[in-house]
């Protein structure tokens, strides 16, 4: 469960300082909730917040079980190490057996060997593959998804979600995607960013009638001037 | 049909000769086992329409519409015998209804349709058309059938079947194991507790070693080299004017614990501070956080240094040119309370370089004017005592000349002060902690 307490924040953004939260009171229970704004790309401000990546200017987020990294992000896989430092590090610092999460990532990525490659060096479906896989290693009982489901039919997507979605009985998801159809296939509510405030809304198909996926090229210029292009279409970094 | 018309249309049959009554009947009628079939060809349905068009009268529209119509009720009779699916049997019906069109053209533009292997000119490729369309449609259904499933395990939370090939099952089944095995062996209380600091400053370490062997896997040889040339320059200084002795320590072991010392400091006050501001991918992590970076920065150079120290201290006492310290605690603590300094420096450097981050490129300018007052190429008791406050001020000038009095028995610093020292250091803590605190909201992972 994610509990937010008075949380004020204003990140910088796109150039300039962003009115994101302004006292925010909400407690997130157990379920499957989509993403949804009027304005998506502060997703990426909104899910650094609820994963405590970021502390807000004012207030607190408790976390009152594991939450997960912001998978499907590229985030940590860059620079010079190796997926298998990367392994390591992760195992340390979740204090997960290390030889059974290689041998787990490395069964259910498709190119392992790739693993033993610098991260910068790795193609974009390796990365995306190397994030869902480690996701899996430690107990988490909230994941927090933000780019696409795997969907493509290849042997990681079936095992993966053959995997994940034993995993996430009895347990909460939070997912932020611009695919309109996986927000409805996976997620019941919608966690409802509008007006610097969240909320939970029950009925997710009228949410999703309303927020659209990706802020209309018309209305672009109203929040900021930046190309938009900033950090969501770039959450790969390039 | 009228009664002459079948008068005369049985004395036809019968002059053949070998006339049964009944035998053409076989070629009319639509023939239910290939008739839909999933390779069936536009033949099963064109060559009953064929020999009944050539049995009955056609010479006219209303004559054919009524044979077209006729073969139309037999197809949906046979439909509704065999129960078939909804979307094969509307497939059938678009496939006749294809056929009559064409057939109708040929026929009103004189074709000889009932030559034998006659096929209407379009025929192929519009029935091929057809069929892909209504594997399109069977396509998209199955896509809707698996999206309602989906839906239904979201909404109930239960686990959708995944079909997996049949090698994989068995992959999927060692995961499984795997997989639970891990999550056993996690602390069930693991629930917002943070993980503890030591392990993941740890983990950080060995990650950030990777990280710099990487980059360069001379990287930490040259980490030899800028002490080896500082204090070559220091030592030459002196030499030249010609003194070997500056109050009792001899000038190439003074050179070099200034210029390894101030070698550190300036290493981890810049590597830190742009750990602080840029090592953003690891902050996707909950456990780690822009100062841990910091601090793993710090504490590799920092170690990089004392290796540096042992090195040179060893092959320089070998080589004649070094004393050996009197006190080895005394000198790696002071050492490392310059360390802790510069640790300090960092932190508060990348603070303000959050908020400003051309910060960064006048930090170089900051540490050439505080080398000079941190008794780096001299100590302040060489100095004339109206000169010597000028320097004092400085906390690093206090510990540099703190180093040398535990490194050097023949020196003991009267202008430097402990309390002085270490206040300083605790006060540069607070305010680089105080400026962490104040710039952390605006550190974004990245």
């Amino acid at each position: 469960m994610i509990q937010l307490n008075g949380v004020t924040d204003e990140p910088y953004a796109f150039g300039s300082r962003q009115a994101l939260l302004a006292d925010a009171n909400l407690d997130i229970p157990v379920g499957r909730y989509a993403l949804l704004s009027s304005a998506p790309e502060m997703h990426r401000q909104l899910v650094d917040i609820l994963c405590c990546l970021r502390p807000p200017r004012q207030g607190f987020v408790k976390h009152d079980s594991s939450v997960s990294w912001a998978i499907g992000r590229q985030g940590f896989i860059r620079g010079k190490a190796t997926g298998l430092s990367m392994i390591d590090f992760v195992s340390e610092i979740y204090e997960i057996d290390a030889d059974a999460t290689h041998e787990l990532v490395a069964d259910l990525v498709s190119d392992p060997k790739g693993l033993a490659k610098p991260m910068e060096h790795w193609p974009l479906y390796a990365r995306q593959e190397f994030s869902f896989a480690l996701a899996l290693a430690p107990a988490f009982d909230v994941y927090v998804i933000e780019g696409s489901i795997p969907f493509e039919p290849c042997r990681f997507t079936r095992l993966w979600l053959a995997l994940f979605e034993e995993r996430l009985v009895g347990r909460t998801l939070i997912f932020s995607s611009y695919r309109q159809n996986q927000l409805a296939d996976y997620c019941i509510k919608g966690l409802i960013y509008e007006r610097s405030a969240l909320r939970i809304d029950d009925d997710l198909d009228q949410c999703l009638s309303r927020f659209p996926p990706r802020r209309s090229r018309g209305d672009s210029g109203t929040r900021d001037d930046g190309l938009g292009g900033g950090f969501d279409e770039g959450q790969l970094g390039f | 049909m009228s009664n002459e018309d079948r008068i005369k249309g049985w004395r036809s049959r019968r002059q053949a000769g070998n006339y049964t009554v009944g035998s053409g009947v076989a070629a009319w009628r639509l023939d239910p086992a290939t008739l839909f079939e999933a390779k069936a060809t536009p033949g099963v349905l064109l060559k009953p329409l064929l020999a009944r068009l050539q049995g009955e009268p056609h010479d006219s529209v209303a004559a054919r519409r009524a044979v077209y119509e006729a073969v139309q009720a037999e197809l949906e009779a046979e439909i509704a015998r065999s129960a078939v699916d909804e979307n094969l049997a509307d497939f059938s019906r678009r496939r006749l209804r294809v056929i009559v069109r064409l057939l109708e053209q040929d026929i009103r533009a004189d074709v000889a349709v009932f030559a034998p292997g006659y096929l209407p000119a379009k025929l192929v490729a519009e029935d091929e058309r057809l069929a892909a369309a209504h594997a399109r449609r069977a396509e998209r259904r199955k896509q809707d059938e698996a999206r309602e499933a989906r839906r239904h395990a979201s909404r109930n939370d239960i686990a959708l079947e995944i079909e997996v090939a049949r090698d994989e099952e068995d992959d999927l089944a060692i995961l499984r194991d795997r997989l639970r095995g891990l999550h056993e062996g996690h602390p069930p209380d693991m629930a917002g507790r943070f993980q503890p600091v030591g392990r993941t400053l740890m983990a950080m370490f060995i990650y950030q070693l990777h990280v710099m062997h990487g980059e360069s896997r001379i990287a930490l040889v040259w980490a030899l080299v800028g002490p080896v040339v500082l204090l070559t320059l220091i030592s030459s200084l002196y030499i030249l004017m010609g003194m070997h002795f500056i109050l009792g320590m001899d000038v190439q072991t003074f050179a070099l614990l200034g210029a390894t010392t101030w070698i550190m400091f300036r290493q981890i006050v810049f590597r830190s501070s742009t750990a602080y501001v840029s090592a953003r991918g690891l902050l996707n992590f909950q456990a780690d956080t822009p100062l841990m970076c910091t601090l793993a920065q710090s504490l590799i150079y920092g170690s990089v240094s004392l290796v540096v120290f042992a090195v040179l201290i060893s092959a320089g006492h070998a080589l004649g040119f070094v004393t050996l310290p009197i006190s080895w605690p005394g000198s790696i603590l002071f050492v490392v309370l310059m360390g802790c300094c510069a640790a300090a420096m960092g932190v508060l450097f990348g603070s303000i370089a959050t908020f400003w981050p051309f910060f960064l490129r006048l930090a170089p300018i900051i540490e050439r004017f505080l080398q000079i007052f941190a008794a780096v190429f001299f100590v302040s008791e060489q100095l004339p005592e109206h000169l010597r406050p000028w320097m004092l001020w400085s906390p690093f000038a206090h510990g540099m000349q703190l180093l040398r009095s535990a490194y050097f028995e023949a020196y003991q610093s009267t202008d430097a002060s402990l309390g002085y020292f270490l206040t300083s250091l605790v006060f540069l803590m607070m305010v680089a902690l105080i400026g962490e605190r104040l710039a952390r909201p605006n550190v974004q992972p990245m």
